[in-house]
C-alpha cells in the first residue's frame, strides 16, 4: 500500500511509532497530485512549500519526542472559499481570483495548532452555488471513479481529491448539500454538522443561515477526528454555538441495537434511480440485521424546502456577495463612474449561475415581494423544521438517500438549471432544518458508481450519527478505491 | 390551493353537472381563483428584471434578456409552489437555531497593518482606496 | 395663506465605546487613514459581525433619557445599497425592531416648555468616509477611509412636532445636552460624532395633513440648521405662494451661499430591501438589565437645572444656562460645595469663565482656573481680602498662570487695604490736589464725587477698600 492511500488514524499511529515522517507522507501526496491532478482537477492551489514547511515542523516535534495531535503531519485539502492567510482564496470565481486573504479561517486556526500539513485549496462551484464544480470560473473537476462524469459540488474539488488520494481528507462546505452530495458521488464520507457546531468565521458566505464546514474523509473514523478538531464555540462568530465540542472518537461504537430508524417516504418518491433506491432499502436492512429497527415516517413539507431554499439562499447570497464591488479588494472592472466601475466589475467578474441567484435573491428581497416570497419561505421553513422536530421525537437517526441518483456525466444537466437543482432535493431540508446529516458510500450501480446513503438527526446529535455510520461501516464493504477511470 | 387549475375547473364543472353547488357559487369561486392566480402568477416582464439586474448593480446584454427573463419565470413558477403551504399562524425561522444576545465586551483589539489592509487593493493612493468619481446610481 | 412649518429630525450621535459596533478596531477620531481597520469592517470575505455590548448599553441609556420604551426584543437588519464609503455595500441596521421607541424630550422656547416626540432609537454601524480632491461634483475620482466604517451610531428620529428653525434648534441643543449628560456620545459636530437631517414642510396654518417634505442634509452646525430650515421654509413658501408644489427631494444647505440646493440624484426610488442579518442574532433585554442602566443615569439636565432653582436659588434663566452642559454643571456643583454662593459662582462661571474659555477656543473641563481655584477666591472676595475690581484681575491670572488665588493676591500686592489710616492719608493728598473738584462738590455738584473717589483707587491701584474710600471722602468734605 502506498503511503497517500491509509486514512488519518492509521497514518498517525504510524507517524507516532516513526513507521514514516511527515515529509515523507508530505512528498508521497504531492508526487500523486503531480501525477493525478490533471486529470482529476482538484486543486485550484497546491501549497508544496508550505507543506514540507508543515511536515518538517511536525518532524521535528517527534523528534523532540513532543505529544502529537491526532491530526499532526496529516496531508489535508482544504475547500477553495475557506480564508488562508498568505494563500490565494479564491471561491473559484473570476472576482477572487488574485484575492489573498490577510487572515485564517477559525479552522484554520486551529488545525494550524494541530499541524495539519496543507496540500493545497479546491476547486469549487463558484461561492459554493452547484453541485458539480461546472460552476468554476477555472475549471471542471472530474469524478475519480469516471473522468467524464461530475464530483459533485459544490465541493466537488475536496471530495474529489479525498477519493483519489491527492489528500488524506479535506474540508469542504455545505449550504444545500454541498459536502454530502459531492462526498455521495466520489464514495467518500460527507458530514454537515449541525449549524452552528463549527465556526463560520472565515467561510466566504454564500447563504450564512446555512452554511456550515465539515469534513469529507475515506472512513468514519477519520470523520470523528476532523470534527473534533475543527469544532467548538467561536466568539468570532455570533451564530457559534456556546458549549463545548464532545469527543466525538468516543462515539466510534459498533453498536445500533434498538436504534429507531425513520425512513422519510417522501424521500423516495418522483424521480429516484431505482439503483439508489435498492442501495439505500438495503443499507438500512445492514442496521436492521445490526439490531436497529426501521420505519416509515412522513415529513410533509419535504416538497417545499427546495422552493423555500432557493428564496432563504439567493436572497441572503444577494446581500453577502454585494461587497465584491471592486473597491478596496477583488478584480476591478473599467468604469468612468462608480457605478459604471460596479456594473463591469460584477458583470464580468461573477459567472452565470452567481449572477442568477443574485438577481432571484434580489427580488425576493425587493420592495412589494418581500412577504411573498422571503417571509413567506421564512415561514415555510419552520414548518419544514417542525417535521423533523416531531419524527425525532419518535426516531434516533432519518435515513435518505443523498442525491436522487449516482454521479451524472460533465455537461448533462448543464443547460437547465432547475434539473441541477434537483441533485439537492435530498439534502437541502437538513440545512433548513439546522440539523446534522452524514453521507456515506453504501453501494455501487451496475456502472460503478458510488452510492451515497445519508444520516440524519437532530441538532448536536453527531455522535449518535458517527456511531450509526461507523456501525454500518464495520458491518459492510462499501469502502473501495475508484477505479480512475479514464487517467 | 394545491390542485392545479385544470383539473380544479373540470372538477367544478363535473360537481355542477351532478348538482353539487349552484351555478352561483361556481362563478363565484371561479372568478376568485382566477384573481387569486393573476396575483400569483404574474410573470416578470424583462423591464422588471432589468430593474432587479440594476438595483443587483449587473449588466445584462440586449441578447441576454429574453432567456435571462425565460429562466428567472422557469425558477419563480417553482418558488411559486411555496403559495400552496398554509402559512397562516406560522412564525418565520430566519435563524436555525434559537441563540440569542451574543455580545462581545467593549474591548480593543489590534487592527491590520494598513499595508496588510491594502494589500487586495485594485487602486490604492497615499494610504486610501481609490474610486472613480462618485455619481448617485 | 399662512402656512405652517412642520420639522421632523434625524439625529445621528456616534457612541463613545472603546472599539467599533461589530469588532475590536478603535473607535478613536483622528488616526491616520485606514489604520483603524481590521476584516470585519473592511467586510472582507468570511469576516463576521459580533455586537458590542457596551454600545447596546449606551443605546438603552440614552432611550431612557430620553423617556423612550426599550424593546424587549430587538433585531439587526441589512439595508442594502451601493456606495463606496459602505465596504460590504450594506449597513447593518435596525428596520422594525429598533432598541428604543416612543420617548420625547421637553424644549423650551420663548419662556415657553414644549414637548418633542421620540419616534425611535436604533443601533447602527457608521459608514466610512470619502474624500475628494474637489467637490463631490467635480473630481474625476474619490479617496475611501474606513476608519469610520463601523463606529457605533444611534438614529435619533423625532416625530413631526416641530413647528419652528428656532424650536428645531432648540431640540438639538436639549438633546446634544441629554446625550452628553448620560455620556453616551462627545456630540461633537465639527468631528461628526454628531450629525442632522431635517425633514421639512409646509401646510395651510391649522391643516390636518402633511404637505410634500424636502430631505434637508449637510448642516455642519446647529446655527446651520437653524439657518437652513429658516432658508428652506421660504424657498417653499415661495413656491406654494407662486402656485407651485413641493418636489419631494434631498436638498444640500450650502453655508457659503447661504441657500438650499436640490441634490437632483436620479429620482430611481431606493429599495434598501432590509432583511434580517443572519450573521447576528437577536437581543432580549431584559427588565432587570434596563432597571439596572436606569439607576445608572445620572441627574439629567431638566431635574438639575429645577434643583438649582429650587435649591440654590438661581434664576431660571442662570439654572438652564449653568445646566446646559454637564461639565458646566459639574463645574458649578464642585465650587459650590467648597463656599455656598450660587448666584456668585454662577456669575463668575456665566461672565469671566465663559468669556474666558471662547476666547481660547477651550471647554470648561479643561480651565486652568480649577473649581478649588475659584471657590478660593469668591472667598477672598467675600471676607473683603480683596475687592470686585481686583479679583477680575485676579481671575484672568488664575487663567494664564494656574497659580492659586491667594498666592496671586500675596504676590502681587492686591491685598485690599482696610486700614484707615492708610486710607485717609491718600484721600487727604487727593483733596489737596483737586480743589476745583472739591469745590464742585460743595457747590452742589454730587457727581464730582465720582471724580475724587476714581483718583483715591488709582493712587491705592484699586486696592482700597471703596465703600471706606466714599464714607472718609465725605467726612473731609
Amino acid at each position: 500500500m502506498k503511503l497517500y492511500e491509509y486514512t488519518a488514524h492509521q497514518l498517525h499511529t504510524m507517524l507516532t511509532e516513526k513507521k514514516v515522517s511527515a515529509r515523507e507522507l508530505a512528498e508521497s501526496t504531492l508526487q500523486r497530485v503531480r501525477n493525478l491532478d490533471e486529470n482529476i482537477k482538484g486543486y485550484v492551489t497546491v501549497t508544496a512549500e508550505q507543506a514540507l514547511a508543515q511536515a518538517k515542523a511536525v518532524d521535528e516535534k517527534i523528534a523532540r519526542g513532543e505529544e502529537i495531535a491526532p491530526l499532526a503531519g496529516i496531508p489535508m485539502a482544504i475547500k477553495d472559499n475557506i480564508c488562508t492567510t498568505g494563500i490565494k482564496t479564491t471561491c473559484s470565481s473570476k472576482i477572487l481570483a488574485n484575492f489573498v486573504p490577510p487572515y485564517d479561517a477559525t479552522v484554520m486556526q486551529k488545525l494550524q495548532a494541530a499541524d495539519g500539513v496543507l496540500i493545497g485549496k479546491t476547486n469549487l462551484d463558484e461561492f459554493a452555488m452547484g453541485s458539480s464544480t461546472e460552476n468554476s470560473a477555472f475549471f471542471t473537476t472530474s469524478n475519480p471513479w469516471d473522468l467524464e462524469r461530475v464530483p459533485g459540488g459544490s465541493s466537488g474539488g475536496s471530495a474529489a481529491v479525498v477519493a483519489a488520494d491527492e489528500a488524506v481528507w479535506a474540508l469542504g462546505s455545505d449550504t444545500g448539500g454541498s459536502i454530502r452530495q459531492p462526498a455521495a458521488y466520489c464514495g467518500v464520507v460527507g458530514l454537515k454538522p449541525t449549524y452552528g457546531r463549527v465556526s463560520r468565521y472565515g467561510l466566504i458566505a454564500y447563504a450564512s443561515s446555512l452554511d456550515q464546514i465539515g469534513p469529507l474523509t475515506k472512513d468514519v473514523t477519520d470523520c470523528a477526528f476532523v470534527l473534533k478538531a475543527i469544532s467548538g464555540h467561536d466568539p468570532k462568530d455570533s451564530t457559534s454555538v456556546n458549549s463545548a465540542a464532545p469527543d466525538y472518537t468516543k462515539a466510534l461504537v459498533n453498536d445500533v441495537k434498538g436504534l429507531r430508524i425513520g425512513v422519510p417516504r417522501e424521500f423516495f418518491v418522483a424521480g429516484m434511480d431505482e439503483e439508489v433506491r435498492a442501495a439505500v432499502m438495503a443499507g438500512i436492512e445492514a442496521l436492521v440485521r445490526q439490531g436497529a429497527v426501521a420505519e416509515e415516517v412522513s415529513l410533509p413539507h419535504t416538497d417545499y424546502a427546495m422552493p423555500a431554499y432557493y428564496v432563504i439562499a439567493p436572497a441572503e447570497a444577494s446581500s453577502n456577495l454585494a461587497r465584491y464591488d471592486g473597491v478596496s479588494y477583488g478584480y476591478r472592472g473599467e468604469g468612468d463612474d462608480i457605478v459604471a466601475m460596479y456594473k463591469r466589475t460584477r458583470t464580468e467578474g461573477f459567472g452565470a449561475e452567481v449572477k442568477r441567484r443574485i438577481l432571484l435573491g434580489t427580488y425576493a428581497l425587493s420592495s412589494g415581494y418581500y412577504d411573498a416570497y422571503y417571509l413567506k419561505a421564512l415561514k415555510v421553513r419552520t414548518l419544514v423544521k417542525q417535521d423533523y422536530d416531531r419524527a425525532f421525537e419518535k426516531y434516533d437517526v432519518l435515513i435518505t438517500p443523498t442525491a436522487p441518483s449516482a454521479a451524472f456525466k460533465i455537461g448533462e444537466k448543464s443547460a437547465d438549471p432547475i434539473e441541477l437543482y434537483l441533485q439537492d432535493v435530498c439534502t437541502i431540508p437538513i440545512n433548513l432544518a439546522g440539523i446534522p446529516g452524514i453521507s456515506l458510500p453504501c453501494g455501487y450501480t451496475r456502472s460503478g458508481l458510488p452510492i451515497g446513503m445519508q444520516i440524519i438527526g437532530q441538532a448536536f446529535s453527531e455522535e449518535t450519527l458517527l456511531r450509526v455510520a461507523y456501525t454500518f461501516e464495520q458491518n459492510t464493504d462499501f469502502r473501495r478505491k475508484p477505479s480512475l477511470k479514464g487517467v | 390551493m394545491a390542485m392545479p387549475p385544470a383539473r380544479l375547473v373540470v372538477l367544478l364543472v363535473q360537481s355542477t353537472l351532478h348538482g353539487h353547488f349552484s351555478s352561483g357559487i361556481i362563478i363565484f369561486i371561479m372568478v376568485k381563483y382566477v384573481l387569486l392566480r393573476k396575483v400569483k402568477r404574474m410573470k416578470l416582464t424583462r423591464e422588471d428584471v432589468l430593474n432587479v439586474a440594476l438595483l443587483s448593480r449587473l449588466e445584462i446584454r440586449d441578447d441576454e434578456i429574453e432567456n435571462v427573463t425565460r429562466q428567472f419565470n422557469d425558477i419563480m413558477q417553482h418558488v411559486d409552489r411555496l403559495n400552496q403551504v398554509n402559512t397562516e399562524n406560522v412564525r418565520p425561522t430566519a435563524h436555525a437555531l434559537p441563540v440569542c444576545n451574543v455580545l462581545r465586551p467593549d474591548v480593543r483589539q489590534t487592527s491590520l497593518p494598513r499595508e496588510k489592509a491594502m494589500a487586495n487593493a485594485p487602486l490604492a493612493e497615499d494610504g486610501f482606496f481609490r474610486v472613480p468619481k462618485i455619481v448617485e446610481g | 395663506m399662512k402656512y405652517e412649518i412642520v420639522i421632523g429630525l434625524e439625529v445621528h450621535a456616534e457612541l463613545k465605546t472603546n472599539s467599533k459596533i461589530f469588532c475590536g478596531c478603535s473607535t478613536h477620531f483622528g488616526a491616520e487613514q485606514n489604520t483603524n481597520v481590521c476584516p470585519v469592517c473592511l467586510g472582507l470575505p468570511g469576516s463576521l459581525p459580533v455586537l458590542n455590548q457596551r454600545a447596546v448599553e449606551f443605546a438603552i441609556r440614552a432611550g431612557l433619557a430620553l423617556n423612550c420604551e426599550i424593546a424587549e426584543f430587538s433585531k439587526f437588519d441589512r439595508k442594502n445599497y451601493y456606495y463606496p464609503d459602505l465596504p460590504k455595500d450594506y449597513q447593518i441596521s435596525q428596520y422594525d425592531l429598533p432598541v428604543c421607541k416612543n420617548g420625547y424630550l421637553d424644549i423650551e422656547v420663548n419662556g415657553e416648555t414644549k414637548r418633542i416626540g421620540i419616534t425611535r432609537i436604533h443601533l447602527e454601524e457608521d459608514a466610512g468616509k470619502l474624500v475628494h480632491p474637489q467637490t463631490i461634483t467635480t473630481s474625476n475620482y474619490a479617496y475611501v477611509d474606513y476608519n469610520r466604517t463601523g463606529v457605533p451610531l444611534v438614529e435619533i428620529v423625532s416625530e413631526p412636532d416641530i413647528r419652528t428653525p428656532e424650536e428645531a434648534r432648540a431640540y438639538l441643543t436639549k438633546l446634544r445636552s441629554i446625550l452628553e449628560y448620560c455620556d453616551v456620545s462627545d456630540c461633537k459636530m465639527e468631528e461628526g460624532s454628531l450629525r442632522c437631517d431635517a425633514n421639512i414642510s409646509l401646510r395651510p396654518a391649522g391643516a390636518d395633513y402633511f404637505g410634500t417634505k424636502a430631505e434637508l442634509k449637510n448642516m455642519n452646525s446647529f446655527k446651520a440648521v437653524q439657518k437652513g430650515l429658516e432658508y428652506e421654509a421660504m424657498r417653499q413658501e415661495d413656491v406654494l405662494a407662486d402656485g407651485g408644489a413641493i418636489r419631494q427631494e434631498t436638498r444640500t444647505w450650502d453655508e457659503a451661499r447661504g441657500v438650499t440646493l436640490s441634490m437632483r440624484s436620479k429620482e430611481q426610488a431606493h429599495d434598501y430591501r432590509y432583511f434580517p442579518d443572519p450573521d447576528l442574532v437577536p437581543l432580549l433585554i431584559s427588565r432587570e438589565q434596563v432597571e439596572e442602566v436606569r439607576t445608572s443615569l445620572p441627574e439629567l439636565p431638566d431635574a438639575r437645572k429645577d434643583r438649582l432653582v429650587e435649591q440654590d436659588g438661581l434664576s431660571s434663566y442662570d439654572a438652564e444656562v449653568i445646566t446646559a452642559s454637564r461639565a458646566v454643571a459639574d463645574y458649578y456643583d464642585a465650587v459650590k460645595k467648597l463656599v455656598d454662593d450660587p448666584k456668585t459662582i454662577a456669575n463668575w462661571i456665566m461672565g469671566d469663565m465663559m468669556k474666558q474659555l471662547n476666547t481660547r477656543g477651550l471647554s470648561i473641563t479643561a480651565s486652568p482656573v480649577t473649581p478649588v481655584h475659584l471657590a478660593e477666591m469668591i472667598q477672598l472676595l467675600n471676607k473683603g481680602t480683596i475687592s470686585g475690581k481686583i479679583a477680575k484681575n485676579v481671575f484672568e491670572e488664575m487663567f494664564v498662570s494656574g497659580k492659586k488665588p491667594a498666592e496671586i493676591v500675596k504676590e502681587q500686592g492686591l491685598v485690599q487695604i482696610s486700614d484707615e489710616s492708610a486710607i485717609i492719608a491718600i484721600v487727604e493728598q487727593v483733596i489737596a490736589a483737586n480743589p476745583q473738584s472739591v469745590a464742585d462738590f460743595r457747590a452742589g455738584k454730587e457727581k464730582a464725587i465720582g471724580f475724587l473717589v476714581g483718583q483715591v483707587m488709582k493712587q491705592s491701584k484699586g486696592r482700597a477698600n471703596p465703600e471706606m474710600v466714599n464714607k472718609l471722602l465725605k467726612e473731609r468734605l
